[in-house]
Order: structure tokens, then sequence, then C-alpha cells
């Protein structure tokens, strides 16, 4: 694994319950990440993106293939060296339920920095709140704001702690079009700037635009690959799969 | 950490309002408990006696002459010599009652030791000087004429002089001190002029108590005996009062601590992917685990200081539940280092310990259950839990029925009993929604249905909930039993040892005027009197305990059955028990030896619950003796106007006159106010049982509105809703009462089993009250949660996110 590569996957494959019941969610997967990357991926409902991510970012744990962040398998790592890793090197944001109902919003931003016992660096914390526009919201509680409300500040919180590694699964699903691009903007600001490595699991054509790469997964399995991507061809290349799968 | 725990039990202050109580409750009982035992503590230090050593007869009749008096005077090492001739004097007040306890009701020679604090000292046989305290009460003034009981007989008296008396145990404890002069008080309690009852010694300086003691017996005949002050005044029975007080805490807290892991257990579940989402930014398990158990600290704090605040009440209410309830205030000590830790202690570490386990789990929640919608799976299958309850319950069944020939066991296999029983709720819960779903389907239609797959839905949230109510019931159960048994063999004997139709005794022992039998043989409508008064016939090392009673009219009360002679012959000589006859070879004809030496009249079988061994007449008894009880029989039909009769012709309130069916009754009742007492205690428990009741119904309500709003979305009646959560309260709280009732029922048997000869009386009556009861506690206990339940709007209820 070379110097720039951040995370990996290698034939990653989770299948949920056993016998008859199984369900292949992923179908060995393999893929890089390098410092400073920006990837989307897409894929129908159902294709396994979710769980790609999850089990690339440690949360969860494949059935088969390894995963792999900063040269380290994570199947070998303790429950404990774990949980460090997912504090100190990886910032998520979840498709739904990102926020702890009676922290404040202010209070779950900077929630990765109080486990970790670290003051949080001001200058870059108001960088990231005034960029998901948040700064007159910051004392109300979870409940008090709006769906999209609450996905900012899930996005503020991954970014806050500068983790090596963003894992987002459908941050702007929520979103109007110009707070989508606020927080697409943001992440494209953290891969470029800050060599932060962003992977970002989407539907959306437009948002995939501002990744450097897509990844297509269909049935479990990465199906295509697309470098510099534009909102256009990626939607040329999704209405292929449709078709694809009407055949 | 504390903040955020503050901030979130806040933000859920309903869920955490019930196991704050309970645990309050608990904390409020040990601490009352031990501020209560250290008030009473306090009090009765206060009244350390006077004297160092005591010097009083064996037998309470000898009397002490004076030649001993001196005799002690010379002994080496003694300071003061007081000769003290003490009894039982009952002061009456102006309604003709008896002031205080009748058991602390003393009476003493006046020496002067007391310190008057009005009027003089008593100087003649028709006067009196009183404690303060008793003065106080019953407004008696100097110069007041009143009735005092000694004796068993009522004199008129005048009082004369009022002391104070501090430091006298019986005065401190409510009772009352009647101090009559010196020639009085030896002639009343020590039945001669020249005698005393005991003699009190001081030390002289340098000499230690129990040198001084073994100096006095050295010079004792085997008559008398030497007692040092610390030896009489161990502690008494308010240390174990204490103690007994500490176990029903320390039951009621056993009860809560399942309350409030059952709340912590629904609160994890309920906020697991709260805590999955934690462990995914990066929390350790152990964070995860100190933060709840931050929550619990926090809760127990606050339980602690309410509970203490509330136990000062309830030491205050226990004060005037038990024993000094006529005596002088009691001090309530508000404070005390060892009450405050041991409340802090309880609380705190009841709350911590209940949520552990909860807290725990909480922790080693997997961070990818916050991705999961739908509550997470209630739980590893009961297979394990049910094995180990198995062998757990098999065992303590086993030791407890082992108590059947060493009793001790039982105490080790009642509780291992309960505890398996515990363990085992939720199969119980199981087999018993399994049994209720066709009938309650049949009763209810898919209301039952619901409410019976409800209790079903979490076998262990069901179990634990109803172990809270087991623990209450169970020992309920395990009280009345023994109760209920003693108390019927109680009322049989009462019924099978004589043919009285009136029957006098003394209250709580008091004496019964020798001349009592006779004053009622005057009466018009008397069938026949006898007195049982008791002789005690000593030969050598061995005695036999007979009573003195009226030869001539003995046959009309006992239906003794003679084996060999007549009792026709009494008079001239003693009857004796086959028992007794068989033990020494007595035939009719044998003179029984020692100190009442007459030969053998008659020998008969003594029937159940008679407790003579040998009857003679009474003209044998020693003068001046007082009868035990007075038995009576009334002409055809006139039995309640001769009570009447007798009660306005002694006119005595020491005296207790009641006829046979009083007297049965009594009998079987006396032990009613122990097991109401107990059961008062028992209900703190009880009630925390209850509260985890509708606990459960509360959370499991609010994680089911989304559910409730659907069935109200597709036309369930809001009174539909209440049926169905009433239902199910009743489920579980049956099902606690049940398990509970029928352990506590095989603790109990096997109690009186071990104890021999006492036959098993099972309280159905009060067995079916208690299941009644806790089927209202069910009803009740789904009133709250009913009601809310019914209020949620259905589109609410449809949109709120339980998840
Ligand atoms: N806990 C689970 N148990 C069983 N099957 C699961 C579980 N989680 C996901 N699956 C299945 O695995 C497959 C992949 O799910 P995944 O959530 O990764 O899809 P996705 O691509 O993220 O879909 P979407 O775009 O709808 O979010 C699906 O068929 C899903 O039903
Ligand atoms: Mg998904």
């Amino acid at each position: 694994m070379d110097q720039r590569t951040v995370a990996a996957a290698d034939q990653l494959g989770k299948v949920y319950g056993t016998g008859q019941a199984a369900v292949t969610a992923l179908a060995g997967v393999s893929a890089r990440f390098q410092r400073g990357e920006f990837t989307a991926v897409m894929g129908p409902s159902g294709s396994g993106k979710s769980t790609f991510l999850h089990c690339l970012a440690g949360l969860d744990t494949p059935t088969s293939g390894k995963a792999w962040i900063g040269g380290v398998d994570l199947g070998s790592l303790t429950e404990a060296k774990l949980t460090r890793l997912r504090r100190e090197k990886i910032g998520f944001v979840f498709q739904s339920f990102n926020l702890l109902p009676t922290l404040t919003a202010w209070e779950n931003i900077v929630l990765p920095l109080s486990l970790a016992g670290v003051r949080p660096d001001t200058a870059w914390t108001e960088q990231v709140i005034d960029a998901v526009g948040l700064a007159d919201r910051l004392g109300h509680r979870p409940s008090e704001l709006s769906g999209g409300q609450q996905q900012r500040v899930a996005c503020a919180r991954a970014l806050v702690s500068r983790p090596e590694i963003i894992a987002a699964d459908e941050p702007t699903g929520n979103l109007d079009s110009r707070t989508g691009a606020q927080i697409l903007g943001l992440f494209q600001m953290c891969a470029r700037q800050w060599g932060q490595t962003v992977v970002m699991v989407t539907h959306d054509p437009i948002a995939a635009g501002y990744a450097d790469r897509v990844l297509f997964l269909a049935d479990g399995r990465l199906v295509d690959e697309m470098a510099r991507p534009t909102a256009d061809r990626v939607l040329d290349r999704m209405r292929r799969f449709d078709a694809q799968a009407v055949h | 950490m504390f903040r955020m725990a503050i901030r979130s039990i806040l933000a859920v202050k309903v869920r955490f309002l019930l196991p704050l109580v309970a645990v309050t409750l608990g904390v409020a009982f040990v601490s009352g408990s031990l501020l209560y035992g250290a008030s009473v503590q306090a009090t009765l230090d206060r009244t350390q006696p006077d004297f160092a050593v005591q010097v009083s007869p064996r037998v309470i009749t000898t009397p002490v002459p004076a030649s001993l008096v001196s005799q002690l005077r010379g002994v080496p090492g003694v300071g003061e010599v007081r000769p003290v001739a003490e009894g039982r004097a009952f002061i009456l007040d102006k309604n003709g009652s008896l002031v205080g306890p009748p058991v602390l009701a003393g009476g003493v020679n006046y020496d002067g030791h007391h310190r008057l604090v009005g009027g003089q000292e008593p100087a003649s046989s028709d006067q009196i000087a009183i404690d303060d305290w008793t003065a106080k009460r019953t407004g008696y003034q100097v110069g007041d004429q009143f009735r005092v009981v000694v004796g068993g007989t009522a004199r008129q008296v005048r009082l004369v002089g009022i002391f104070t008396a501090p430091d006298d145990a019986r005065v401190a404890q409510g009772g009352t001190l009647t101090a009559f002069d010196e020639a009085t008080a030896r002639n009343l309690f020590a039945k001669s002029p020249d005698s005393y009852t005991a003699v009190n010694l001081t030390t002289a300086p340098g000499t230690s108590e129990g040198t001084l003691a073994a100096n006095v017996s050295a010079v004792l005949s085997r008559d008398f005996v030497a007692d040092t002050a610390t030896e009489m005044t161990k502690p008494g029975s308010d240390n174990k009062l204490t103690e007994i007080l500490l176990v029903f805490a320390g039951v009621a807290l056993f009860a809560s601590v399942f309350l409030v892991a059952n709340t912590f257990t629904m609160l994890s579940a309920a906020r697991a992917r709260e805590h999955a989402l934690l462990r995914a930014v990066g929390a350790e398990r152990r964070y995860v685990l100190r933060m709840v158990l931050t929550e619990a600290v926090v809760l127990g704090v606050v339980a602690t200081v309410l509970g203490y605040l509330l136990g000062i009440g309830g030491a205050a209410l226990l004060s005037s539940l038990f024993s000094v309830t006529d005596g002088p205030p009691v001090e309530l000590r508000v404070f005390g280092v060892g009450p405050v830790l041991a409340a802090l202690g309880v609380g705190v570490g009841v709350t911590v310990l209940a949520a552990y386990v909860p807290a725990r789990r909480a922790g080693s929640i997997p961070p990818i259950a916050a991705l999961r919608t739908g509550l997470p799976p209630s739980g590893k299958s009961l297979r394990r839990r049910n094995i180990t309850g198995l062998v757990v319950t098999g065992l303590g069944a086993l030791a407890t029925v082992a108590g059947l020939s060493t009793q001790d066991l039982i105490y080790f296999g009642a509780p291992l009993l309960l505890i398996g029983l515990i363990i085992l709720t939720p199969l119980f819960g199981v087999w018993l929604t399994a049994l209720l779903r066709r009938p309650m389907t049949r009763l209810a239609g898919v209301r039952g249905t619901l409410a019976v797959e409800n209790t079903r839905r979490n076998p262990r949230r069901t179990g634990v909930t109803a172990s809270a109510l087991m623990i209450g019931l169970s020992i309920c159960a395990a009280v009345t039993v023994p109760i209920a048994s003693v108390a019927a063999q109680d009322a049989q004997r009462a019924d099978t040892g004589d043919r009285a139709d009136i029957r006098v005794t003394g209250i709580d022992f008091a004496e019964i005027g020798p001349d009592t039998a006779a004053q009622i043989a005057q009466l018009p409508d008397v069938a026949a009197v006898t007195p049982y008064v008791p002789v005690n016939i000593q030969f050598g090392r061995d005695w036999l305990n007979a009573a003195g009673v009226n030869a001539a009219t003995i046959g009309d009360f006992l239906s003794l059955h003679v084996q060999a002679g007549s009792l026709d012959r009494l008079a001239d000589g003693i009857a004796v028990s086959s028992t007794e006859a068989n033990r020494h070879n007595w035939t009719v004809g044998s003179v029984v030896p020692g100190n009442l030496p007459l030969p053998v009249v008659a020998i008969f079988d003594a029937p159940d619950g008679f407790r003579y061994e040998a009857l003679v007449d009474q003209s044998r008894a020693p003068a001046g003796e007082s009868p035990s009880t007075i038995l009576v029989r009334a002409a055809p039909g006139k039995t309640d106007s001769l009570k009447a009769d007798i009660q306005r012709t002694l006119d005595n309130p020491t005296l207790v006159v009641r006829t046979r069916a009083e007297y049965v009754e009594a009998a079987g009742g006396e032990l009613d106010t122990v097991l109401n007492v107990l059961y008062a205690l028992l209900s703190i428990s009880v009630l925390i049982g209850a509260l985890a009741v509708v606990n459960t119904m509360t959370m499991s309500t609010m994680e089911r509105i989304r559910e409730i709003g659907l069935l109200r979305a597709v036309g369930l009646a809001r009174r539909q809703v209440g049926t169905i959560l009433r239902l199910e309260s009743v489920i579980i709280a049956v099902l606690g009462a049940v398990a509970g009732l029928v352990a506590g029922c095989v603790v109990g048997a096997v109690a009186v089993r071990s104890q021999g000869g006492i036959p098993i009386v099972m309280p159905w009556d009060r067995l079916g009250l208690f299941v009644v009861v806790t089927a209202a506690i069910g009803i009740l206990a789904a009133l709250w949660p009913a009601w809310k339940a019914a209020r949620i709007p259905i589109l609410q209820a449809v949109h709120t996110d339980t998840d």
C-alpha cells in the first residue's frame, strides 16, 4: 500500500443472516481512497452503499475481506483501539438520527472533542459553523431544529475534529440545493485544502459532481468507477444502470 | 459528566420520578429506623440505674429481711445501702382508667431518693407521691384524692407530693411511679412490715462494680442474687426493634432495586441509538457505562437527601407508633453520622447497583445499532436464565424443606427460594400468558389478545416488574401463615382448657386481689367460682407446677379424665397429672414430697392447653398469694348480666373480665396486632412493588406511542386503549402476587412445621384478599398511563419518533 492511500477495502463482503434468510449486502468490493481525495459512492437503493461505508469506517464488521485505515487492518484491532480510531481519524455523517437529543447543537458539534478531552480549535470551529450556517442556532436542541438543520449540525460534527477520513451517508439528502451546495463545498475544501479523505454516499448526481471520482455499486458489487465526474456524466451513467435493470 | 447526567435526567424526568420515589421510600425507611433507634437509645441511656449492684431474691416471693440489709452494710467496698420495697402500683386517672402502659406501672417506697418538686413526702398509708410526668398528664395536684391499685386491690389515696424521676427507666418509657411511705410500701410489696423486695448498693470510692458484686455474692445465701447495673441494662428489646425495622427496610430496598433496574433497562433500550451514536463518534464502552452510572449516582443522591428528610418524619411516626407512646416526649435525634452515612450508602449504593447491569448493557451496544431503525431486539433467549433459576429454586426449595428438621436451614433456604423464583418470573410470565391468551381473547376480544401479547413481548421486563411486587407479598404470606397457625392454636387452647363462662385475669399479668374470688362468689347468678392460684411444689431439684383451686367446684370447670382416685377428696390431698404420676411412680395414696407433703387423691389426664401439672385446694396456697385467673360459671342465661355485675362490683381497671366468647377471640386475636404492625411495615415494600408496575406501564406506554396511535387510527376507542393497559398491568401484578404468595406460603408452612405440634392453618381469606389487593393495584397502576395514552392525538402518535 503506497504512502498516499489512507483507506482501502479488500474484497469486502457482508452477508446478513444465515441459510435461507441470508442476504448478501456486499459481495467483495475492493477500493482505495487516497489522501485529499473526495469520493462519491452511488448506486440503486439496496445496492449496499451504506453497508460498504460502515464496514470501511469500522462501524460494522465485514463477514469477509478486510478494511484498512492508515495501514491498519481494522479486523485486527481490539474494541478499545477501534473506538479510539473512530474518535480520532474518522468523522461520520449518518443517513438519519445523527444527534443526541439532550445536547444542544453546539454540544453535539464538539462531542468528539469533548469525548477525547480536547479543547475545540476556535477559529476552525467557527469556520465550520459559518460554512454550515448555524451560528444563530447553537443553543438549540435537535428537537428544535429542522431536519436539514440537524443534518448540518451532523456535518459540522464530522468536520470539527479534522479527521483524516470523513464518511458521509447521504448528507445532503434532506437539504435544499443552496445549503446542500454549501456543505458539499465544505467537503471539497476539506479534501483539497486540508488533505482529508472524503467518502460520501449519495443519490444525487449534482452532489456527486463535487467529488473527484464516483464509485458505482450494484447488487453489492463495484460495477464502475468514474474520475472527475460532472453531474451530466453521472446522470448519464445512472440512466444506463436503469436500462440494464430493466433488461 | 455530572452536568450531562443531570441534563439527561431532566430530559426524561418523568421516567425518573418513580424510581426516585421508590429509592426515597427505602432510604427514608432505613434512616427513619436508625434515627428512631438512636433516639430511643439516647432516652434509655439517660436512665442509667442509680446503683451499682442490686441484691434481690431468686424467687420474687421471698422477702428481703432487715437482717440481710444490715449484713450488707458490712460488706467491704459498699458505699450507700438502699433497701427498697418495689412492686406494681396502678394509678387511675380522673376517668377511672389506667395511666401509662400497665407493665411500667411502678410502686416504690419513698426514701428521699427522688427529689420532691411539690408537696411533701408521704407519711401514712393513705398518702402517696407520684412522678411529675404522671402528675402532668393526669392533671392531679397535691391534695387530690384518687385511687391506686396495688396487689389487685384498689385503694383510695391522697396525693401529698410530686417528685421528679428522670433517670427512672419506667418513667422514661411512659410508665408511672407511685411512692408510698416506707412502712406502707413494705406491707404492700414485701408483704411484711419489716422486709424489703431488694437492696440497691453503690460502690465505695475505689471499688469497681464487679468487685462489689463478688464481695456481696460471697455473703449471700442461695436464695439471693447480686446483679450489677451493667448486667441489668444489657441492650434491651428496642435494639431488636431497630433490627427488625432495618430488615423490613432492607426488603423495601430490595424491591426498589427492581424498579430502578427496570427503569434503567427501559431507558437504555429507548436510548440505545443515542448510546450507539456516542460509540460511533468514538466514545468508549466505559464512557457510556460511566455516563449511565453517573445518572444513577445523581438519582441516588437526590433520593438520599429526600429520603433522609422523609426519614426524620418516619422516625417521628415510629416513635408515636411504638414504645414510648405515653412517655415524656422523646427527643428526636435528627442528625447522626451513622444514619447519614447509611442513608447515603443505601441510596447511592442501591441505585448504582441496580443500574449497573443495564449500564453495562448500554455500554456494550455496537455502534452500528445507531443506524438501525426500530427498537433493538429484546435480548438473548431466556434459556440460560431459566436453567439458573430452576437450579437456584430447586436448591432453595431443598434447603427450605430441610428446614423441617434443621430449623436454621430455613434462613438460608427461604431467600434462595425467593431469588430462584425471581430469576424464573419471566418464565412464569410466559407460561401464565400462554394460559391466558385464549380466555382473555374470549373475554375482551382483540383487546385481550393485545394485552396478553404486550406482557409477553418482553418477558424479562414483565418478570422484573412482577418480582418487585412478589418480594413484599411473599413476606406477607410468610409471616401470615405462621401467625395464623399459632393464633388458631391459641384460640383452640383457650377453648379446651375449661368450661368457665367468665374468666377474670389481670391486665398484663397484674395481680388479682386474694379476696377477689370471694367477692365474686357473693354475687347473685353465680353458679360456681374457682381461682387458679399458682403453687410451686419443690422437692429436691424437681418441682410441680400446681394450682390452688376451689376443691368444691373445680369439677364444674374442668372435664378432666380421672384415671384413678377421685377429685371429690381434693380438699384432703393433691391431684396430679398422669404424666407426672408416671414420671415419679406415684399412685393414689403416695405422698408427694417437698414443701407441701400431700397424699395423691387423683390422677388425671390433662386436656390440651391445661398448663398445671397438679391441683390442690386453694387453702394450701401461701397466704396472700394472688390468683392468676378466676373462673366463673353463671346461672343459665345470665352470663352477660353477671359479667356486668362483676365489673361493677370489682370496679378495678387492672382486672379483665371476659366471657368465654370474648376470651377465645382475644386469645386468637392477640397476634392480630403483631400481624397488623408487620403489614404496616411491609406495606412500604408492596407500595414500591405497585410503583414498579406503574413505572413499567408508563414507560412501555411511552415506547408504544406510535403503536397506540396506529390502533387509534384504525378505530380503537380511547376507553379501549385503557382496557388494554389495565388488563396488561393486572396480569403483571397478579403474576407477582401469585408467585410471591406461593413462595411465602411454602416458607411459612415449613416454619410452622419445624416448630412441631402446631397444625398449619392456611389463612385463605387473607391470601385471597392479597390477590384482590394486587389486582386492584394493577388496575390503579394503569390509570395514569391509560390517561396519558388516551390523550395522545392520533397524528402525533403516528408521527412521534420513538426510535
Ligand atoms: N441489518 C440488516 N439485516 C438484514 N439485511 C440488511 C440489514 N441491513 C441492510 N440489509 C440489506 O442489505 C442490503 C444493502 O443494504 P444497504 O443499507 O447497504 O443499502 P443502500 O445501498 O444503502 O440502500 P439505500 O440507498 O436505500 O440506503 C439491502 O438489501 C438490505 O435489505
Ligand atoms: Mg443507505
